[in-house]
């Protein structure tokens, strides 16, 4: 296939496509022919035969959402579902934060009664989960859900109804361990639950139920969105997008869906055997029967530091995308950008024996993930020197997006820095569950992750809303947010070398971390402070900040070409790509095709590598069974933390609202 | 086999890169009690055959990227010319992942295999 499309034009090929669907002309290789090469029915409505605002409307009402409670909850539109994931997401992150200042005021003098052992517990074990689970993950594919069919040139994601359903897993399972926790039963185990003490035999109850069974939730939804956007990317571009063609956000979060998509299984397979255990009697950690307590560690670590990658691979999109729109000229090294993401998701399966290194496994052994541990900082490195010298090439403008990513530039670094220490044995023995590992992963996960995060939101907020936010405001939410950051967690460093541990409620006045801590939760509170600023931002901003328009930020990538924000169908016609940045090449009209139906929910299926519109797909409908399966599955999830029967029972439900959900209807299209 | 030498494959360094890479990492880390019991070093040969295929696979990217159509032209920002652009990233990643691999070996040459 590759080598048949080789001699081709591709650049060339962009053009026919409007032609071909318009005419029902055959395309593609001589005497290979596909659905999308039959002739259009004449009864349909397409978009060649209408135009303005009655096209516009008509699209509006295909694709739109029906009022009401059941249309809100039966919804398919992507731009919908991914902004109630964003909000979900930013509701988890907020309440992970509240427990790190609860934390932080806890340690801020020694001896301290504020909280007791048992509430700390639970509180670092709820912090660390809610952000690696509930935030850390989704946060990456809720943009993708929002994002990718607008900079894809697409009216929906692939998969819109499994979207829908993924997202109210997703919501019942983190509001599930967060009940479980306002009600005194959250888990106290580390995020991490290492056995044996989450095995039956130290932590009996049903705390440690709740969190393995979250994990099966947040699995489940994060693989189902993984799924869809690996297909979505690949086979949904307009016509002309090829391979090289991919905005770097896209191509960012195609690399963590792979990522999602083959790391994730670990840890629910871990979390299913964790359950099993504690259940149903299996043995399978348990080295008085033949178990093995470092098994769950390999199984869970060969998630954990994928996770970590999951975490900051879809940053590297947003970063990438700030950079490129601010400094208004294209990416400087696209392709060792793209190499550096597909090499950094490699990589990330071979670190993860380097938070087991005190476990007492052979030197040689571990020598092997310090190579791969310090060789992937190779392409982290390639991408901070391309995203810098884009933006030395460029005429960089200074809003609070750029502003964010330079924080990210100082933050993510320094972290890496420290991360490179780490990944040597001597080292990572001496400091291993100090407070300076705590400093080193915050440096990368809030440098990493949440300073691009912010930034993308002040980005991406005109689209969302039709609204900017405020800048002045904006500036001051960074250099809140930067100073309180380095304030809190760089005497973290000092206090993990001079030996307090993780994971204490308190400590001696004489161990003389007293002052260091002090300083840690007064950087704290700047930090809580910076983010009531941006909270008031986004509400202020959202009933009254300034009308947006479709493009701002002058940028380059399609999502800017339609309205903020976008209507149901995002595009009136779909656009045909003929360079990366299509909106700076062509700034008065985008070239588009034409011949969609008007009145069914159509899309362009296109070819892999160069991007040929191949078929006409439909898109689904909106339905309800996708709520009802996911309440179906959360009774089965939930009733089998108390029985195994559970598993059989509610099998009932799931699969009675599956078959709803599958049961052939016919298309619309076909029927009319 | 003759013709993927000569026309090459764009894709190949992609695959072969990573996947030497884990065979290397999950074979290495397997043999690390063979190696300390019976002290042969077998981790550099180890090493030097899944960087060969590594770089077999770079070169199978490289001879697709100079046997790649000269057309279609590319646009103003570089772009449109996927197999090119799959054929650079080839190479790429099998010259990274030969390095990962070679420092493999290289911690076989340093350790014996019984430290702990």
């Amino acid at each position: 296939m590759t080598q048949t499309l080789a001699p081709h034009d591709v650049a060339l090929d962009a053009v026919p496509e409007p032609t071909r669907l318009l005419t029902g002309q055959p395309a593609g290789m001589p005497g290979v022919q596909s659905e999308a090469d039959a002739p259009p029915d004449p009864r349909e409505l397409r978009d060649d035969q209408v135009d303005g605002q009655e096209l516009t409307a008509r699209l509006a009402r295909t694709w739109g959402t029906r009022k009401g409670i059941i249309g809100a909850l039966s919804t398919v539109d992507h731009k919908i579902i991914g902004r109630r994931y964003i909000i979900t997401a930013f509701i988890f992150l907020f309440l992970g934060g509240l427990s790190a200042v609860a934390m932080r005021m806890q340690l801020a003098r020694p001896e301290s009664g504020l909280i007791g052992p048992d509430l700390y517990n639970q509180l670092f074990t709820m912090h660390g989960t809610t952000m690696m689970f509930l935030f850390g993950v989704p946060i990456g594919e809720a943009f993708a859900v929002f994002l990718l069919p607008l900079m894809l040139g697409t009216r929906n994601i692939a998969f819109a109804r499994l979207n829908a359903y993924s997202y109210y897993v997703y919501l019942f399972g983190g509001a599930m361990i967060w009940f479980a926790f306002m009600l005194n039963i959250g888990p106290d185990v580390g995020w991490f639950a290492y056995v044996p003490l989450s095995g039956p035999e130290f932590s009996p109850g049903k705390r440690v139920d709740f969190w393995a069974q979250m994990i099966t939730f947040t699995e489940v939804a994060g693989i189902a969105v993984a799924v869809q956007i690996v297909v979505t990317v690949f086979k949904m571009r307009a016509p002309g997008m090829t391979l090289d063609r991919i905005p770097l956000f896209v191509w960012a979060e195609l690399v963590n869906a792979f990522i999602i998509i083959f790391a994730l299984p670990a840890v629910v397979t871990a979390s299913v055997m964790l359950i099993m255990d504690r259940l149903v009697g299996t043995h399978f950690f348990n080295p008085a029967e033949g178990g093995d307590a470092l098994l769950y560690q390999h199984l869970f670590w060969f998630f954990g530091h994928p996770e970590v990658y999951i975490i900051f691979i879809p940053a590297t999109g947003w970063v990438s995308a700030i950079v490129v729109t601010f400094s208004r000229r294209q990416a400087f090294g696209y392709i060792p950008l793209v190499l550096s993401m597909i090499a950094t998701g490699f990589l990330s399966f071979g670190l993860w024996v380097h938070h087991m290194f005190t476990t007492g496994l052979p030197q040689l052994g571990a020598s092997f993930f310090t190579a791969s541990s310090m060789l992937i900082a190779i392409p982290n490195g390639i991408q901070i020197f391309c995203w810098i010298a884009t933006l030395w090439d460029g005429r960089p403008v200074f809003r609070t997006p750029l502003l964010f990513v330079m924080g990210f530039f100082f933050i993510f670094v320094a972290g890496g820095l420290s991360g490179i220490m780490l990944a040597s044995v001597p080292i990572d023995a001496q400091v291993h569950d100090t407070m300076f590992v705590v400093a080193h992963f915050h440096y990368v996960l809030i440098g990493g992750n949440v300073f691009p995060l912010l930034g993308a939101v002040y980005y991406w907020f005109p689209k969302f809303t039709g609204r900017m936010m405020s800048e002045r405001l904006g500036k001051w939410h960074f250099w809140l947010a930067f100073i309180g950051f380095n304030i809190t967690f760089f005497p973290m460093h000092i206090t993990g070398l001079m030996g307090m541990p993780r994971r204490v409620y308190t400590y001696l006045p004489e161990m003389g971390w007293g002052n260091l801590n002090l300083i840690s939760t007064l950087g704290a509170t700047m930090l809580f402070a910076s983010f009531v600023v941006f909270l008031v931002n986004v509400v202020v901003s959202a009933r009254r900040g300034a009308l947006a328009g479709p493009n701002p930020w002058d940028a380059g990538t399609l999502e800017w070409a339609t309205s903020s924000p976008p209507l149901p169908q995002n595009f009136d016609r779909i656009p045909v790509v003929t360079n990366r940045e299509p909106l700076w090449a062509h700034r008065n009209t985008l070239p588009v095709v034409a011949g969609l139906s008007v009145e069914n929910r159509e899309v362009i299926i296109s070819t892999a590598t160069a991007g040929r519109a191949d078929l006409k797909e439909s898109s689904p409908e909106p339905s309800i069974w996708p709520f009802l399966a996911a309440i179906a599955t959360t009774v089965t999830f939930i009733g089998s933390i108390f029985t195994p029967w559970a598993i059989v029972w509610g099998g009932l439900p799931t699969t009675i609202t599956l078959l709803g959900w599958f049961w052939p209807k016919g298309v619309k299209e076909d029927e009319a | 086999m003759t013709g993927w030498l000569t026309r090459g494959l764009p894709s190949a360094g992609i695959y072969a890169g990573p996947t030497a890479w884990l065979i290397s990492t999950q074979a290495n880390y397997a043999l690390v009690p063979w190696v300390c019991a019976n002290q042969i070093r077998i981790i550099p040969l180890v090493a030097v055959m899944m960087a060969a295929a590594s770089l077999l696979g770079g070169f199978l990217s490289w001879r697709g990227y100079i046997t790649a159509a000269p057309t279609p032209h590319p646009d103003s920002t570089g772009a449109g010319r996927p197999h090119r652009f799959v054929a650079l990233i080839g190479v790429g990643i099998a010259l990274l992942f030969t390095a990962v691999i070679i420092i493999h070996g290289i911690a076989g040459m340093v350790f014996h295999g019984c430290e702990r």
